[in-house]
Formats: C-alpha cells, sequence, structure tokens
C-alpha cells in the first residue's frame, strides 16, 4: 500500500508540475514540449466552436506543442448518438474538423477519430455530423462496432476497474486528443472529459454495475490524453446525455483546453454550474493524482471572444 | 434459335430475381431504399397476396400479375421470380454439370408421375389454415419466406463471415473501408427449421429438379391448378417429334411423358429447357383458348410466344416501385382498412384462431434464454435477485399489436436482415408455435433506434405497417418495469443512469436519491417500449429495468418540453 500511495503521489506531484503522464503505454514523447506550454489550461468563450478552438490554440503555441510531424493521431469526440449537432449530444462537428485540420497542418501522418457509440455506430457517425467533417477535414473515421477492435489493458492503480479491452488505436496512434463535449448527465452528475473516455472501451456496463465514478476515474489512471479539448458551444442542462429536444440546450459558446484532463473537467464543470468535488469521478480524478482539480494553483488563460 | 432466345432471357432474369432478392437478406450497409425493396418483393406471390387482403389495397397486386401471367403462360413465376426456384436452378445446374462433365453420365431426369395427394393436401391444408386467419404454413412452406429464412439465417452468417475476413486483412494494412459485422442472435434454435428445409432442397434440387416446386410448395401447386388453363400451354408436336427424348431428359420438372407424348402442364415451371434442347421444334407453347385451325407451324408461333413473354418480366419491375412507394404514403386509410379486412378473415373458422391464440400466449419468462450471446459481458459482483416478469413478446412498431402480426407475418426475416440496431431477432417460439421464427424485438441483442422506421417500411406482407417518423415516436410496442431492488444504485449504492442514459424520451429519467445520487423513476405514458433501458441495464441474472410486450399497440405521451430555467452567470469564468 505504501508503494501504491508513493506511486500515486508522485505521478500527482508530476502531472501538477506539468510534465508529462509516465506510464501506461502512452509514455508519451511530449514530456519536453509539455512542459513548455505557456498555459496548463485555456478558457475561451463567446465564439464559433472552431474559432474558439482557433483562438485557444494560439494561446497554448499551436498544435505542434502537442503532435509532431509524422506522428499518428488518434481523435475521441463523443459521437455516441443518432442525433445531429443542435441537440449538442454530441461533439460539436465544426470543432472536429477543425482539430483535424490543425493536426495535419502540423504534419500528423494520419489522423483517426473513432467513438464506442451507444447507438448504432453508422447511424451516430453520420448524423453527428462529425463523419463528413473529419473526412471533409482530411481525416479518417474508423470502426469501434465489433469487440475485435479492441485489445487487452490491465489498470495496475485500478480500484475497481482493473482490467479491460480498448480501441486499438489507442495502442498503435503516438498522439491522443480527447475531445468532450459538456453535458448534465443523469447518472454521473456531468459528462465531461473523464467521462467520454467510456467510449474508448468495449465494456460500458462493467462500469455501471462496479461504480461509475471509481470507474471512470480508474480508466483515467490509465489512458491519460495529450489534449483535452471540451467542447462547451452548445450544452445540455438536463435530461442527458441524451437530452430530449432543443429546450435542453442553452448556447454557451465556451471551450476548455488542458493537457490535465481533472483540471479540464473542474473548470468545465464550474462553467455548468457544479462544484467539481460535487462530481464523484473529478473527486476521485484528483484524490488518486490524475491530475487537479485546485484551479487556482493552474496557470490560466482565459480568453473572451 | 428464338426458343434459345427465350431459354437465356429467363436465365438472365432468374439470375437478375435471385441475386437482388438474396442481396436483400444479406446486405447490411443499407444499400436498397425502402422503394426499391418494396419493388423487388412487390410480385413475391404470398407476401403479396397477404398484402393485399390486409392493406385491402389496389397497390399490392403483385399476386395479381402472378395469376394473370399464369393463366397466360403457366408457371413462369416459379422459374423467373420465384427465389427459392432460381436457387433450385442454380442447384439443379450444379448436378448436371456434376453428372455429365464429372461423372460422364448422361439421364439426368426422368419423367414421373405427380405426387398429387401429396400436393394438393399441402396447398389444401395450407389454404384451409389462411382462410382461418393463420398464416402458420405459409410461415413454413411459403417458398419467398423459406427463401428469407434460409439466406437471412445460415447464408447471411458466412456473407459476415467473409467480409470480417476481408476487414481483419485491409484493417492490418490501416485501412477501415470495411468494417466487422456480427449477428447477434442470442440463439441457434431458430435456424433448425431453415436448416432443415435447406437440406431437403438442396437434396431435391440435386437429384430430382424441381420435385419440391411439385410436391411441397403450395404456390407451385396453386399456381399449377391455374395453369391446367393456360392460354398458352406446352405440347408435342406428334408430327414434328422424333422422340429423341432429349426434352424429357431435361426436364426439371420431370413432366414430360414420351410414352403418351404428353405434358403433365401443371408441374411445368416454365424453364424452356425443353424448347431449347429440341432440335425439331417438336415442343412448343400452342395457343389452347384459341387454336389455331391448321396444323400449326414452327413459323406462326414466334408472333404468340417470342413476345409476349419476356416482355411481361420486362414491365413488373417498374411497375412495382410507383405502386409500392404510394403505400408508404397513405399508411392511415390503408392501416384502417386493414383491421376491418382482417378481422372478416380471420374469424371464419374459430377453431383455428382459438388454437393460433392458445399457443401464442407462451410466457416469455418461459422461454428467455441465457444471455449467450450479450453485447457486453457483464461481471456480477452481487446478481440480482428478483426475477422479471415478461407476459408477451414485443412485435415490431408498426405491426399494430400481436394479433395483427402473428397473423400476418411470414416469417421470411427481411426485416430481421435490414435491422440498422440487429434488434430484430427470428423468435423461436416466443410468438407460440404457429408463430414460429416470426422476428421479435430481442432488447439483448440491442434496442429500437428511436429515428427509424425501416422495418415499417419494407415489410412485404403488411405485418409491419408503414409508419412516418412522427408517429414512430409516439408508437408503444411495450412498457417499461421497474425493479428498483434489483438496481444497483439501490443495491450498491453507487452510480448509475445508464437506463435514463438511453431512454430516448425520458420515460425513465433519473431522481434524486440519497449520499448526491440519482435513482432511475419511471414515466411510463412516455414509454414506447423501444428496450434501451432494458439493453443496457448492467444487473445480472435479472434485470432492473425491462420492457414487457403489449398484446395491442397505443399512442405514448410525447416528452414534455418545458422551458429551461437557465440564468447566464454573471462571470464568464467562474474559475
Amino acid at each position: 500500500m505504501k508503494r501504491k500511495d508513493f506511486i500515486l503521489k508522485s505521478i500527482g506531484a508530476g502531472v501538477l508540475a506539468g510534465s508529462a503522464s509516465t506510464f501506461g503505454s502512452f509514455s508519451s514523447a511530449f514530456s519536453a514540449t509539455r512542459s513548455s506550454i505557456p498555459y496548463d489550461l485555456v478558457a475561451v468563450r463567446g465564439g464559433g466552436a472552431a474559432e474558439m478552438f482557433d483562438r485557444g490554440m494560439a494561446e497554448l503555441g499551436g498544435m505542434s506543442q502537442f503532435v509532431q510531424s509524422g506522428q499518428s493521431v488518434v481523435i475521441k469526440p463523443n459521437a455516441s448518438f443518432d442525433l445531429p449537432p443542435e441537440r449538442a449530444a454530441n461533439t460539436n462537428p465544426e470543432l472536429m474538423g477543425r482539430i483535424v485540420e490543425h493536426c495535419l497542418e502540423a504534419g500528423a501522418s494520419r489522423v483517426r477519430v473513432f467513438d464506442h457509440t451507444l447507438d448504432g455506430w453508422r447511424e451516430s457517425y453520420s448524423r453527428s455530423g462529425i463523419e463528413k467533417a473529419v473526412n471533409d477535414a482530411g481525416g479518417q473515421m474508423v470502426p469501434a462496432n465489433s469487440e475485435g477492435y479492441y485489445q487487452e489493458a490491465s489498470i495496475p492503480n485500478g480500484r475497481r476497474l482493473t482490467e479491460t479491452r480498448e480501441h486499438e488505436l489507442l495502442h498503435e496512434s503516438d498522439v491522443f486528443i480527447n475531445v468532450p463535449v459538456l453535458k448534465h448527465h443523469g447518472g454521473a452528475s456531468v459528462s465531461i472529459a473523464m467521462k467520454n473516455m467510456m467510449g474508448n472501451v468495449w465494456d460500458r456496463r462493467y462500469y455501471h454495475r462496479n461504480d461509475l465514478h471509481q470507474c471512470v476515474a480508474d480508466y483515467s489512471t490509465l489512458r491519460k490524453p495529450d489534449l483535452n479539448i471540451v467542447d462547451a458551444y452548445r450544452v445540455i442542462m438536463r435530461n442527458g446525455p441524451r437530452g430530449v429536444s432543443e429546450e435542453d440546450i442553452v448556447t454557451m459558446e465556451a471551450q476548455v483546453i488542458s493537457p490535465d484532463i481533472v483540471a479540464a473537467d473542474a473548470a468545465s464543470s464550474l462553467m455548468f454550474g457544479l462544484q467539481p468535488q460535487d462530481v464523484g469521478h473529478i473527486r476521485i480524478g484528483e484524490e488518486m493524482g490524475i491530475g487537479t482539480m485546485q484551479l487556482e494553483d493552474l496557470n490560466i488563460s482565459r480568453i473572451r471572444i | 434459335m428464338r426458343n434459345r432466345v427465350l431459354k437465356i432471357s429467363r436465365v438472365v432474369i432468374s439470375l437478375l430475381f435471385l441475386v437482388a432478392t438474396g442481396f436483400l437478406f444479406l446486405d447490411f450497409t443499407g444499400t436498397f431504399s425502402s422503394s426499391l425493396i418494396n419493388g423487388i418483393t412487390w410480385i413475391q406471390f404470398v407476401p403479396s397476396l397477404i398484402k393485399f387482403i390486409n392493406l385491402a389495397g389496389f397497390l399490392a397486386l403483385g399476386f395479381l400479375v402472378v395469376i394473370v401471367a399464369t393463366l397466360i403462360f403457366g408457371r413462369v413465376y416459379c422459374s423467373t421470380v420465384c427465389p427459392l426456384g432460381i436457387l433450385q436452378d442454380v442447384l439443379s445446374y450444379v448436378s448436371k454439370v456434376y453428372t455429365t462433365k464429372i461423372r460422364k453420365k448422361r439421364v439426368r431426369y426422368r419423367p414421373s408421375s405427380p405426387k398429387d395427394l401429396l400436393r394438393y393436401s399441402l396447398l389444401a391444408v395450407t389454404t384451409l389454415f389462411f382462410l382461418s386467419g393463420s398464416v402458420f404454413l405459409l410461415n413454413l412452406l411459403d417458398p419467398f419466406s423459406l427463401f428469407g429464412k434460409i439466406t437471412s439465417g445460415l447464408v447471411r452468417p458466412v456473407y459476415f463471415g467473409v467480409n470480417n475476413v476481408m476487414a481483419d486483412i485491409f484493417q492490418s494494412y490501416g485501412i477501415y473501408t470495411f468494417y466487422h459485422v456480427e449477428t447477434r442472435s442470442s440463439t441457434f434454435l431458430p435456424l433448425i427449421f431453415p436448416s432443415i428445409m435447406l437440406g431437403l432442397v438442396v437434396w431435391l434440387a440435386f437429384t430430382r429438379g424441381r420435385l419440391y416446386c411439385n410436391t411441397i410448395c403450395p404456390v407451385g401447386s396453386f399456381l399449377g391448378l391455374i395453369s391446367k388453363f393456360s392460354m398458352y400451354r406446352l405440347e408435342i408436336d406428334d408430327q414434328l417429334c422424333n422422340h429423341c427424348a432429349q426434352c424429357s431428359l431435361n426436364c426439371k420438372a420431370e413432366c414430360i411423358d414420351l410414352k403418351n407424348n404428353e405434358i403433365d402442364f401443371t408441374r411445368c415451371v416454365g424453364c424452356f429447357n425443353c424448347l431449347d434442347v429440341c432440335s425439331k421444334q417438336g415442343i412448343d407453347y400452342k395457343n389452347q383458348w384459341f387454336p389455331e385451325k391448321k396444323i400449326s407451324e414452327p413459323v406462326t408461333e414466334p408472333f404468340f410466344m417470342g413476345e409476349p413473354e419476356p416482355e411481361s418480366n420486362r414491365e413488373t419491375v417498374p411497375v412495382n416501385r410507383v405502386e409500392v412507394s404510394d403505400i408508404s404514403r397513405k399508411p392511415d386509410n390503408d392501416q384502417n382498412f386493414g383491421r376491418d379486412r382482417r378481422s372478416f378473415f380471420f374469424q371464419i373458422v374459430a377453431y383455428f384462431v382459438g388454437f393460433s391464440m392458445a399457443s401464442r400466449l407462451v410466457k416469455a419468462n418461459v422461454l428467455q434464454e441465457d444471455d449467450i450471446r450479450d453485447d457486453l459481458d457483464v461481471e456480477v459482483t452481487q446478481p440480482s435477485t428478483i426475477p422479471e416478469v415478461k407476459n408477451y413478446p414485443v412485435s415490431p412498431p408498426g405491426s399494430l399489436g400481436l394479433q395483427h402480426y402473428t397473423d400476418t407475418c411470414t416469417a421470411c426475416q427481411l426485416c430481421v436482415s435490414a435491422c440498422p440496431t440487429d434488434v430484430l431477432q427470428p423468435s423461436f417460439l416466443e410468438h407460440g408455435f404457429t408463430g414460429m421464427m416470426q422476428p421479435r424485438m430481442d432488447y439483448h441483442a440491442s434496442y429500437c433506434n428511436f429515428d427509424c422506421v425501416l422495418c415499417t417500411e419494407i415489410c412485404p406482407t403488411g405485418a409491419i405497417l408503414p409508419l412516418t417518423m412522427e408517429e414512430k415516436h409516439v408508437s408503444r410496442i411495450g412498457l417499461v418495469h421497474l425493479e428498483l431492488d434489483n438496481c444497483v444504485v439501490k443495491t450498491e449504492n453507487t452510480a448509475c443512469g445508464a437506463c435514463a442514459e438511453h431512454c430516448p424520451t425520458q420515460a425513465v429519467r433519473m431522481v434524486p436519491y440519497q449520499d448526491g445520487l440519482t435513482i432511475p423513476e419511471i414515466h411510463d405514458d412516455h414509454c414506447i417500449g423501444c428496450g434501451a433501458c432494458e439493453y443496457i441495464c448492467p444487473t445480472r441474472p435479472y434485470r432492473a429495468i425491462y420492457v414487457d410486450g403489449i398484446e395491442h399497440h397505443d399512442e405514448a405521451v410525447p416528452p414534455v418540453f418545458e422551458e429551461l430555467d437557465y440564468e447566464e452567470p454573471e462571470e464568464d469564468f467562474p474559475f
């Protein structure tokens, strides 16, 4: 137990210091570049989803801080629902297209996008508008509908979730970008970056059966995105994560970008109107040293367009 | 020459029908539009007949075209349109190549006497059942539905397997153009019957040509009765025939008796093999209604025969498309008509109705299978304790209710093949013995997509009637049941909300519980019975939330769209 604590604490410290993830198969090549980014977190408000992303990334020093020439990129949006962009259950397609463009401009060898959808995957990919946006921008949608696409992964630091099967692209790609949409969630209070990674794995029911918040946090100890981009352009405020009608939605015109998944979740949940410590997996995330929700300790850039 | 052309056009058209119909049951990419699918199935005799009776629609007249065609040319349906018949021809062809090329034998078919007792008994029983309102025997014997059962149940998994191997090969090169597909059937039981029938069809086709069509198939026997009176019937010309016996040896129906120079036209499937092989034009169609005054000469016949036959085939397809798309445009009228007409039919013989009713009310509980093929395996830490109580199977949206559905569905499996979410699965005995293999909504395999009406658009028999998207959104096919004593929020005191997450109408919603947790609450007036909650509920062996079928589909209350009470916070960045 002591040894585990030590590991956890040192990891926590490492993240706080702004260094890269030090475990998981994602031992990143970006430790050096990551520490050189000017801000720990960028929050943008008052523009289109793509426009806010352009501004935010400029603030962070551009996508080349995260993607180097020749590297392969995998992006995980929320494309889980057979619903159109106006219903805000899926990540904004315009934003997705722009992220792909940024990656390719930074010299990415290929940019691939997947989500283990809740609704039918072909319907969801297409209806969300993400398929078209990604293809038009030069990226590629990859199926995630069959267990064959998933590979075993063990989670040494997991408390309830100690092994799982995650999408093979996460093992094959050099850079992992997590692009959740901020929204209400009936079970998990709010769904942001950590929760979005439930679409990385094959067996979602296990989470629900074995303490949802803990499992979400457990998985985040294994898979740490190189960058989290929280789309809060349109936000489902109730009846989430699916929503019933456009009445459930507020056009918030916001975006949060950070390599620290817990910080991104904390800032986004505050925008949503929830205290981060009231959201189980965010609280546990900090406890387990995945990142920090102490936003006052971070160097944050706030941009109002 | 003319006969050659006749045969070749027959082969080409029949292969087109076989490939197109086969593709309907194999395709998983949604290539064909609903109206094209309807166009292809429009001419299929039994589905069209049932649809006609159901809708009292003058648009489902494909069967009438078949009857008229039979009345003029004999059973051309059997050799050009019927997919099961054409499948047998393909098998016969294989057997022919095997016999002549490999075993170097010449004799293939011998004339045989008709199995009248068997074929007409089967036809009579099938008709009796049908008139009494039960499609049970058509479910078992209709050639189109049987072809569907075989293709969907047995060929499709192979097709998927080949696709998946291709997908794997491409995937290893980082190409994801092909993708994995899986059947989600949880049991092999519904495949027993198609397997037996496929075995029978293959065996008979290999050894005896079209014996199946002339003995077992009720459509073949029925059209055979009509073709007794066809205008054009094949006849042997005693003067031209030199008794070379080629026609008889090549007759798949084994119906040419050269001893008496007679043809049993009730068994002739109109394959034109005899015409093709006869070098003397000693066998040919003769107008039996208005016979030629003088002894017929081959010269006069092209006028009658050469032209109309292929033309009639060519015409049928375009006619389809127009008419069937009309159906989908006017679902309301047709449905109302259908109900009246339907009740007339199945109240004729109460005995059979009672029989099929009794067998339908099988408790789904008793038949519930294990989760053999569950999409996601669930590790159970603490098994749930309260058994689910299900009384009825769930029939697809647009099927009005169990009565209408089970009385009109011939279990062709077209909806099963087309369903994008795979929630439609062949049943085994959930719909009762007489409803064998009629598809059911299997919420352990998947759930019904809120924004999808595909099955309602393509059902060839009208068992599933067309729904608009607006109608579908409030069409209730089952009702949700919640057992909180199975729910993880209560039993484990941890967060979940999977059911509410999947519910498209918020008939299940999460309400405050304890320790900051939320727990499901059902508002069943909004429930449409799509099964999403049951599908995703993680508790085992019993689910905390599930959908039970209802006898009669009804209308759910649409979700309430309340205005959102949201105040823009003063700060842009509350951190």
